[in-house]
Order: C-alpha cells, then sequence, then structure tokens
C-alpha cells in the first residue's frame, strides 16, 4: 500500500503547491536525552566483522551541531554469552561517539543482546540477525514522478513465500542531503515479486543511486514506519500517521525506567547495488 | 435495566392519560399544507401561531400543519423566513382543512425593505434550541473561495461550527469530530459531504429547499451520530411553470429544470452540476483530467389530498485520471421512495425506503492494483405524527437499517503486478430502532419535550473473526512503554445473519422552555446519543479513502451526554435577536489510535484501536439583525474539546500519558460576522469575517540523529497553537433588471476571499530540508485573495 500512499501524497502536494514557505516558528527545547544508532548490518558476501555503534543526545531542533556521548562502556553478546566489545574510536580534537568492533560475528537466526552503561545506568535491547533476499535486477524507468518525466528506478526482488517478512530499503544519491528510506511488509503481496521503487526531478544520466535492501523484525517495521513519517514532516500530509509523539525504540534502562533513551537496536542481513543511470 | 425501561414507560402512559383529559373539552382542528405562492412548493418550517392562545406550531417536512383548539375566533399568523408574513382571523366553529400559499419577499413589488423574514428570530416559546436554521438565500448572498456557493461552507459561521480550515473536508460541532455528524439528504445519509478533498461540498444548492442544523436537544427521531444532525431537504421542483435556472462559474456550471407532472398533480426537479475537466490542472495536459460533477433528482405527486409520493435521488462523483495511469473515482448515491398518508387532520405519517451508498475507487497503474471500498446501506422507515391537541403533539415511529461494509478489495491489474487478489472481510450489521416524542405545552409559559430512543446495534456475519487471549487485540509493552498489535490466537467463523455482538441503548431525550414574556425565554436540554458507526482517520479531517467501520466488542459504541441551558431574547420589535448558550458533553468510548498506525487496508483494525473518553464544554452567542437593509449575525464561541485515552490497567500508559488533550476539533475562540447589505435594487453587498484560534499542533521539542536522518522528537500531544486564523470575504451581487419576474433574469457574483490576502496556516510541518540537511519549520496555507465571479440565471 505504501505506493499509494505515496502517489495520493503527490496528488494532494500538488493540488495544495505553490503556497508552502519556511517561517520561523520559536520553540522550547527540552533536556538531553541519550540517542543510540544501533543498526548492525551484515552486507552479503562479507564476514561482517566491522560494526559500529553512534551514541549522540538529543538537542534543539534548529542546532546543526549533534553533541556526542563518551565514556560509555557498549556491548553486545550472543545467545552463548560470547561478548563483542565496541569502543570508542578516538576523533582528532576530541571524541567521536562513534563505538566500534572488529570481531564481530553475525550468524543468521542468532539472538543479540546489545548493553549500554552510560552515567551508571544500563540499557538493554535484543534482536535477532534476519536474511534477506538478494535484489533481482533494477529496472531504470523514465515515466515516475508526479508529471511522469523523472528518471528513477524499480528495485526488483522475490518476497519468500509462507512467513511474515518485513522490507527497509534506502537511497542515495549525491543530490540529497540524506537518504531516503522505505519500509514495508508483505501483506498484500505475499509471495510475489515486490520491488521498490524511487524517483529524484534532478536525476539525469551517470547519476547513481546506491540501493540497500534489508530484511527486519516487526518491532523494528513499526518504528521505522513511524520515524519516516515523523522524519517527513509528520504533521503536513493528509496522511499523517496519528498525532506526532516521542517515538520509542527498543532499548530498556534496566536502572531507571523513566530515564529512557532513543534510538533503536536493529541487526539485519543487507544486499546493495549501486546503480548507474543509463 | 429492566427498572429504567418501566419507569420511563410509566411516565409516558401517564402523559397520555393527563392529554386525553385535556382532549376532552369540545375542539376542533384546523390542519393544511402551506406552499410558496410561485411555485407551489411545501414550505418547511413554517411557523404558524394563534395570538389568543399563544399557541404555535410549524409546519413538518412536507408543509403539513394541524392545531387543535377550542371552538371561536382566530387571529393566525404565518410567518416564514424570507416571505412577507400573513395575518387572517378565522372563526372555526368545526374543524377545517386550510392551505396557504406564501408570497416571497424578493418577489413583493411593494417598497418595503423586507430583506429576511421575520422567522429568523428566536425561538422563544417552542422547547426547541441548539437549532440553526439557513434559507438558501442567505447561503446563496454569502461570499465564497472561487465563488462556488456551499452549504457546508456556511454553516461554518454559526456558532459552535467549526472546521480544520482551509479547503479542509467536514465540520466539526461542538467540539465534536466529523463522523458525529448525520448528514441527511431528504433524510438519506450522504457518508461523505465533500467533493475534491474537502474545496467543496456535494450539494448544489440550486436544488435545496430547506437547512437545519442540530447541535444539540436532538429530537428522538434522529439517532445514530453523536454531535449534531444537518437536516437538507431538497425542492420539490415548481407546480405551476416550468422553469429553468442555472449559473455559470469559475469552477462549475449548474442548470436545473423543475416543473409539473399531471397539470399540477405532482412536480419534477432534475438538476445538474458539474466542474470543469482540468482543476487545478494545466490546461495543456491532455493525458489528465480532475472533476466532480452531480445529479440531484425529485418528483413529488398527490394521488388524493391525503397521499403524496415522492421519489428523490442524488448521485455525485470526484473522477481525477492522472496520465490514464492513476485513476481516483469517489462519491455517494442515494435513492428513496417515500410515502405521506394522512389517516386524519390530526394524523400524519411517512413510510421511506431509502438506500445510500459511498463508493471510493483507486486504481494506479504503475503500482499494478486496483483499490476499492464503501458502504451501502438501506433503510426502512415508518414515522407519525400525531396532533393531539395545541398542547401535545406526538412523534413517534421505528426503523431498521442494514448496513454492508467493504474495508477493502485489491485487485492486481497488470501481469506484472505484485499484488494479490484479495477481499478484506466483508462486515454486514443491522440496526433497528424505536422513539416516541411528546411536546407538550404544560402552561402558557412552559413547554417541554420528552423523548426517548431504543436503538439496537447487531453485527451479523458471515464473517470470520479473530480471537485474542484475553480478548484483547492491542497489546502494551510493559518494557518498551509502547502499545502493540496483538497477535490473533485463532478465528472464529460466524455464519450467515449469525450474531456476533449486539448493542443496546436507551436514549433519553428532554428539552424546557420557559418563556418568560413574548420576547424573552429561558430553556434547558439533556440528549443522550449513540453512535454505531466509526470513520477510521487518523487525519485532523476525513480524506475521501477513509473507512467506515461498524462497532464490536473493540471498537465499541460511542455514547454521548449533553446538558445545555440558553437565553433567547427578540428586541425592538423583533428587528433584533440574541440567543445564547453553554453545553456541556461527555463521550463516552471516542476511538483513539495507537501510535504508528496504518488504517488503509488493515486487515484487523481492532489491533490498532483503544477507547478513550472525550468532554467539550463552551458559550455560544449570535446576536442577529433580522430586517432592514442591512442584516445578518454576529456569532462568538468560546469553548474546549478534549479527550483521553488513559491505561486499561495501572501499568499500562495510556496514549499520551494517559492525559487529557485537545482534541483536533478543539478551538477555544471562534468569532464570525456576517452581513448583507441592500446598497439599492440593483446591488447588494455581502461580506463574511472569521476570526479563530488556530488548530492544536504539536510542536517538536528536541531532534535527534538516527541513520543520518534528522527526527524530530514530539512531547505530549497538541500542547501548541497554529497562529491564528482570520479572513474577510466580501462579495458584490448585481441585478440588471430587478423588477422583472417574468422571462429570463440573470444576476452577477463578484466576490474577493480573504480580501487582505492572509497566508493562514493550515499547518505548520517540522522536517530537515533534502538539500541543505537543516531543520525546517514549513508553513503550508491554502489560499490567498481569491477573486471569482459567478453568473446565474432563470426563465
Amino acid at each position: 500500500m505504501k505506493n499509494k500512499l505515496i502517489i495520493l501524497s503527490i496528488l494532494f502536494a500538488f493540488i495544495w503547491s505553490g503556497c508552502e514557505k519556511v517561517v520561523d516558528v520559536k520553540l522550547d527545547t527540552e533536556q538531553p536525552r541519550l540517542v543510540v544508532d544501533a543498526s548492525l548490518t551484515w552486507l552479503k558476501g562479507t564476514n561482517g566483522k566491522n560494526q559500529t555503534i553512534k551514541l549522540t543526545t538529543t538537542t534543539g531542533y534548529y542546532n546543526q551541531e549533534i553533541p556526542k556521548v563518551s565514556n560509555a562502556t557498549v556491548y553486545i553478546t550472543n545467545s552463548s554469552n560470547m561478548r563483542f566489545d565496541f569502543l570508542e574510536k578516538p576523533n582528532t580534537g576530541g571524541h567521536s561517539g562513534k563505538y566500534s568492533c572488529s570481531n564481530f560475528i553475525p550468524v543468521i537466526g542468532e539472538t543479540y543482546t546489545l548493553t549500554i552503561i552510560y552515567k551508571g545506568e544500563t540499557y538493554k535491547a535484543q534482536e535477532k540477525l534476519s536474511a534477506v533476499n538478494s535484489i533481482e535486477n533494477v529496472e531504470q524507468r523514465a515515466d515516475l514522478g508526479l508529471n511522469r518525466d523523472e528518471y528513477g528506478i524499480k528495485v526488483n526482488f522475490q518476497d519468500a513465500a509462507s512467513q511474515n517478512n518485513f522490507y527497509l530499503f534506502t537511497y542515495s544519491t549525491s543530490y540529497t542531503a540524506f537518504p531516503s528510506i522505505d519500509v514495508f511488509d508483505d501483506q498484500l503481496l505475499q509471495g510475489n515479486k515486490a520491488f521498490g521503487v524511487y524517483s529524484l526531478d534532478k536525476l539525469k544520466k551517470d547519476d547513481t543511486i546506491e540501493i540497500t535492501l534489508r530484511e527486519t523484525s516487526q518491532r523494528h517495521f513499526n518504528y521505522m514506519k513511524k520515524l519516516i513519517s515523523t522524519a517527513n514532516g509528520g504533521s503536513g500530509g493528509p496522511f499523517q500517521p496519528s498525532p506526532a509523539s516521542t517515538i520509542r525504540g527498543n532499548l530498556v534502562n534496566q536502572t531507571n525506567e523513566s530515564n529512557y533513551c532513543l534510538g533503536y537496536f536493529s541487526i539485519s542481513e543487507t544486499d546493495k547495488i549501486t546503480y548507474t543511470i543509463k | 435495566m429492566k427498572n429504567k425501561i418501566s419507569i420511563e414507560f410509566k411516565l409516558l402512559l401517564l402523559l397520555f392519560l393527563c392529554s386525553s383529559a385535556l382532549i376532552a373539552q369540545e375542539r376542533v382542528t384546523i390542519s393544511g399544507v402551506i406552499t410558496d405562492q410561485a411555485s407551489s412548493e411545501s414550505l418547511i418550517g413554517v411557523s404558524v401561531f394563534i395570538k389568543e392562545i399563544n399557541s404555535e406550531t410549524v409546519t413538518n417536512e412536507y408543509g403539513f400543519y394541524s392545531l387543535t383548539v377550542p371552538k371561536g375566533k382566530y387571529t393566525i399568523k404565518i410567518g416564514y423566513l424570507g416571505y412577507l408574513s400573513q395575518e387572517n382571523i378565522i372563526d372555526i366553529k368545526a374543524s377545517i382543512k386550510k392551505d396557504y400559499s406564501l408570497l416571497a419577499s424578493h418577489q413583493s413589488l411593494a417598497e418595503v425593505v423586507v430583506i429576511s423574514g421575520e422567522n429568523n428570530i428566536a425561538e422563544i416559546r417552542r422547547p426547541e434550541m441548539s437549532v440553526n436554521k439557513l434559507s438558501v438565500r442567505e447561503i446563496k448572498q454569502m461570499p465564497v473561495v472561487l465563488g462556488e456557493v456551499d452549504v457546508i461552507k456556511s454553516i461554518l459561521q454559526l456558532p459552535g461550527v467549526t472546521n480544520a480550515g482551509e479547503g479542509q473536508s467536514g465540520f466539526n460541532v461542538r467540539g465534536g469530530s466529523a463522523d458525529q455528524n448525520l448528514i441527511l439528504l431528504d433524510e438519506a445519509t450522504i457518508y461523505n459531504s465533500s467533493h475534491l478533498f474537502g474545496f467543496f461540498s456535494v450539494f448544489n444548492a440550486d436544488a435545496i429547499n430547506d437547512i437545519k442544523l442540530y447541535k444539540g436537544g436532538v429530537p428522538a427521531r434522529f439517532g445514530g451520530r453523536l454531535s449534531s444532525v444537518l437536516d437538507i431537504y431538497q425542492k420539490e421542483g415548481n407546480k405551476n411553470d416550468l422553469k429553468f435556472s442555472g449559473g455559470t462559474g469559475l469552477i462549475s456550471s449548474r442548470l436545473m429544470a423543475e416543473g409539473p407532472i399531471d397539470k399540477g398533480k405532482g412536480s419534477f426537479l432534475l438538476a445538474g452540476r458539474s466542474s470543469y475537466a482540468h482543476l487545478f490542472l494545466k490546461l495543456t495536459d491532455i493525458q489528465s483530467s480532475a472533476y466532480f460533477y452531480d445529479l440531484n433528482t425529485k418528483v413529488s405527486y398527490k394521488i388524493n389530498p391525503k397521499n403524496n409520493l415522492y421519489l428523490s435521488g442524488y448521485f455525485g462523483r470526484d473522477a481525477f485520471n492522472l496520465n490514464k495511469d492513476f485513476i481516483n473515482t469517489y462519491g455517494n448515491s442515494v435513492l428513496n421512495v417515500r410515502w405521506n398518508k394522512l389517516f386524519s387532520d390530526k394524523l400524519f405519517s411517512n413510510l421511506s425506503v431509502i438506500y445510500s451508498d459511498y463508493y471510493y475507487g483507486l486504481e494506479i497503474g504503475f503500482a499494478g492494483f486496483k483499490w476499492s471500498s464503501g458502504i451501502q446501506n438501506l433503510n426502512l422507515k415508518y414515522d407519525f405524527k400525531h396532533y393531539l391537541s395545541n398542547n401535545l403533539k406526538l412523534t413517534y415511529g421505528l426503523n431498521g437499517q442494514y448496513y454492508d461494509f467493504n474495508p477493502g478489495t485489491i485487485n492486481p491489474i497488470g501481469i506484472n503486478s505484485q499484488f494479490n487478489k484479495d477481499q478484506l472481510a466483508r462486515k454486514y450489521a443491522f440496526e433497528p430502532a424505536i422513539y416516541l416524542d411528546l411536546e407538550q405545552n404544560v402552561s402558557k409559559k412552559l413547554a417541554i419535550n420528552y423523548g426517548l430512543r431504543y436503538s439496537e446495534f447487531c453485527r451479523i456475519g458471515q464473517q470470520e473473526v479473530f480471537t485474542y487471549a484475553n480478548n484483547q487485540a492491542v497489546i502494551f509493552n510493559n518494557d518498551l512503554k509502547i502499545y502493540e498489535k496483538a497477535i490473533p490466537t485463532g478465528t472464529k467463523n460466524y455464519k450467515r445473519s449469525e450474531v456476533i455482538d449486539d448493542f443496546k441503548n436507551l436514549e433519553p431525550r428532554v428539552a424546557i422552555s420557559y418563556a418568560i414574556d413574548d420576547n424573552h425565554s429561558l430553556k434547558t436540554s439533556y440528549n443522550r446519543m449513540s453512535q454505531y458507526l466509526h470513520l477510521l482517520t487518523n487525519t485532523q479531517s476525513p480524506t475521501p479513502l477513509d473507512i467506515w467501520a461498524p462497532s464490536d466488542k473493540f471498537l465499541k459504541p460511542q455514547i454521548l451526554d449533553q446538558f445545555a441551558v440558553g437565553y433567547f431574547q427578540n428586541f425592538k420589535e423583533d428587528v433584533y435577536s440574541l440567543e445564547i448558550e453553554s453545553y456541556y458533553k461527555k463521550i463516552k468510548n471516542k476511538l483513539d489510535y495507537i501510535d504508528g498506525t496504518d488504517l488503509i487496508a488493515n486487515k484487523a483494525v481492532e489491533q490498532v484501536v483503544l477507547n478513550g473518553i472525550g468532554r467539550s464544554y463552551g458559550l455560544e452567542l449570535i446576536l442577529r439583525k433580522n430586517t432592514g437593509r442591512l442584516t445578518g449575525w454576529l456569532s462568538y464561541t468560546l469553548s474546549r474539546s478534549e479527550q483521553r485515552t488513559p491505561g486499561r490497567t495501572a501499568s499500562e500508559t495510556g496514549i499520551n500519558n494517559g492525559e487529557w488533550y485537545k482534541s483536533a476539533a478543539d478551538k477555544l475562540h471562534n468569532i464570525s460576522i456576517t452581513t448583507s447589505y441592500k446598497w439599492n435594487e440593483k446591488w447588494r453587498i455581502g461580506s463574511i469575517f472569521s476570526l479563530q484560534s488556530g488548530q492544536p499542533i504539536t510542536y517538536p521539542q528536541s531532534k535527534y540523529q538516527y541513520q543520518g536522518i534528522d527526527i524530530p522528537n514530539y512531547g505530549l500531544r497538541n500542547q501548541n497553537n497554529l497562529p491564528i486564523y482570520h479572513h474577510l470575504d466580501v462579495s458584490g451581487t448585481y441585478t440588471p433588471k430587478p423588477k422583472k419576474q417574468k422571462s429570463w433574469q440573470g444576476e452577477w457574483v463578484f466576490s474577493i476571499y480573504n480580501i487582505y490576502n492572509r497566508q493562514n496556516a493550515s499547518t505548520i510541518s517540522f522536517a530537515q530540508n533534502q538539500e541543505t540537511g537543516k531543520n525546517e519549520a514549513k508553513r503550508l496555507s491554502i489560499f490567498g485573495a481569491v477573486p471569482s465571479f459567478t453568473y446565474n440565471f432563470k426563465f
């Protein structure tokens, strides 16, 4: 159904175009809160040993600088209690907030537990590593976008039959400051050939698009759905989800329940393709 | 429950006995039909007042009235909005039939300036409150965006009525949501009241006779929605001459034909309206089209003086076609047949069979699917009005409604479609109801209306229903403090017509009026309403693809209790009238959705909804100037509307931490000044100034980065408000030959919406700029200053 929503949103945007303006809205800023960006991906064809987790905090909405979190203890254990430590990478001029590990062992179907100890409080989350089907091919299209004149791609893959799957696509180009993320499930396309679609008005011949496809858990899928619509301006278009609110991830503060952190611990097998527009 | 019923019935019985005792005197009945002189069409809500005994009645939806009085000589005064009043003296010795025909005030050649009829004045004696009426003439004089006369937009100028802003569909009455309005066109339910996602409404004002909005004190004959009843009747058509009328504007053109059938025994009306094929699209783009149209039709036929037959229909569609690849069609169709029978001069009956249907279809060739959804509804209704005496009027009846809900059908198109053919489980329901309403004049000053409605809602098979552990379709994850969908434990298959869930409700309604004197009165009312249908929507205002869902054990019926008090006054010989009302409403089982809910193509909606509560309260004021060159009104509403969804157990957080929060329809202040000024015979100037508190909105409290994307972090819901919303609209109506009553008559309507080009915020959204990566706040405004013109004609 995601396609429908996208296209309908375009239609709405179209009817209402020309009246959007950037305005200055004064906003209050609440106390900073720990943010965990632990999206472990195991790229097909690699050993998956190198993994990174980012720790930051929340900050004022208009702030450009993201505060980094240092001096935290970060490790992942698997079901047989094997521990993989993530250590903060030193950065020129201070801390990086990036914690990395170079001996991680990814195993399909294995359950991993992430532990973070920060300011005397322990945060934990658990997630299972799931496999993903490969991207079969990329079809180039020249009839996308509202006016049907944009370049874009249709990324085909096979949905695994007789099980519920949750997919996460990312698309990056040199024109955008951040990747475009799309999630959908196979409720309506069980066992079929499925696809993801991406287009951008600025795309032209010889531009490249980096595409990743991940299989993820239902809980992460729900989390990402909320996150994406919130990042897209949530309260904007007519297809906003229920009113925006804090999006809680899967990390639980074991020491002090009310001082929750944001972000998510996910781990998934990933397929990646870089496509050049012909 | 049993006890409650018997008490109510005893009370009713007692009333019956009292009233029959009163009838013991020798009484006679005067009854008849009141019509428009020019077209012989029946007029609804005409006041028939007998001065000597201070007794008043109004004509019903079919123009019929009946008054039973002691024998004697009486002065009878007939008054109606937009018509010249009549007064005559009759010596009534035996029961008589007396029909009246009224002359529209604008057709009067007399030099008296009566712009608005005096029936706009506040209702003093009858126990009717929280009701607003608008005449089509008033509506047509209001300046509107793009010159498209709009019934729904015009009721927004009344106290207690708001909407989500420009270009938004639906309306909110006293803080209620848009799906809580029962919108009736010739007694048939209209499920979606707007064209073009809310820019225009589905009612073609040319074909409409009468509009009445009940915001409270709702009579027992209505049920099924909590907040309001918008009761619209179509015109019957001219019974004297064949007439054509129409108009053409920037958005659409209209044409209507009406005339007599069988030498005035009946009449017909056929009205069509269509927008132009390329609304909002580039004219050069021949691949695409976007338009709407609607057809109104009505046939009435008088079989004999005691039997009348009516047939009416409406069909409307919106159609979008972008590059023949994106095809979107939706709309309502209704058809009904009504049979009026007069059993005696005191007993009026109406039997109706009504069919309503709402269809939504979407075809996206590129994505490879066709989606359709909708609701079908058949309603059988038998209503009686029994004019027992001038002090007692009974209204009673019964009805049964059958519903067929289609939550969605998916058909793959093209060989490469990724979709499977799928039908989301169809749902069926039966809703029977019986009611009794008594309007009693206890004394010259005190009048009471007591009513009781009994309604039942039966969800029936055939359907396969999911079952859940502990009957909970939504579970609370205590570690993460979030609500999640429960996994069904199995399914239960219900056979055709087998009862799945059953709800029964008694809905008492009471209204009391106390007339201090001829010009001042106090009124109070209480009404309970139950609503069994829910419009699943998580947007500020409904969209055409929202789906209607019936109640079940997860989506419980919504129940409302409303109390209202009011003060009503006419002064300076009815030139001015003032109505002040205050209300308090309490809602049980208001639906709320868990975060991140997808409602479209959702196979188990019960997994994403929680039942909460709601409350709203407010003060409404309307000051009208009824006569003179300048007429119009000032309305002001001070109100609050809130909702709360607490956790089901102590450990659950509920939605928004279980705290009260402002509902989407909350508007603290709402002011509207509507005027119409007759400059001279040829020019009439209209204006509307409207100012209201900004829509509730949630602003972010901080932001964070996840996977390279900036995410705004929001706190509790609806803690902020958009900037104040206001605009001033003006219109001028030019009639080149005002004295001309025959052959071609034309008029020009020029208008400017939002004359000082205020950029009202429809919403403010917070997102990262795609190119720079910087966080921004973006304001979306729909209309700046919009000039337009329309030409109307009749011949």
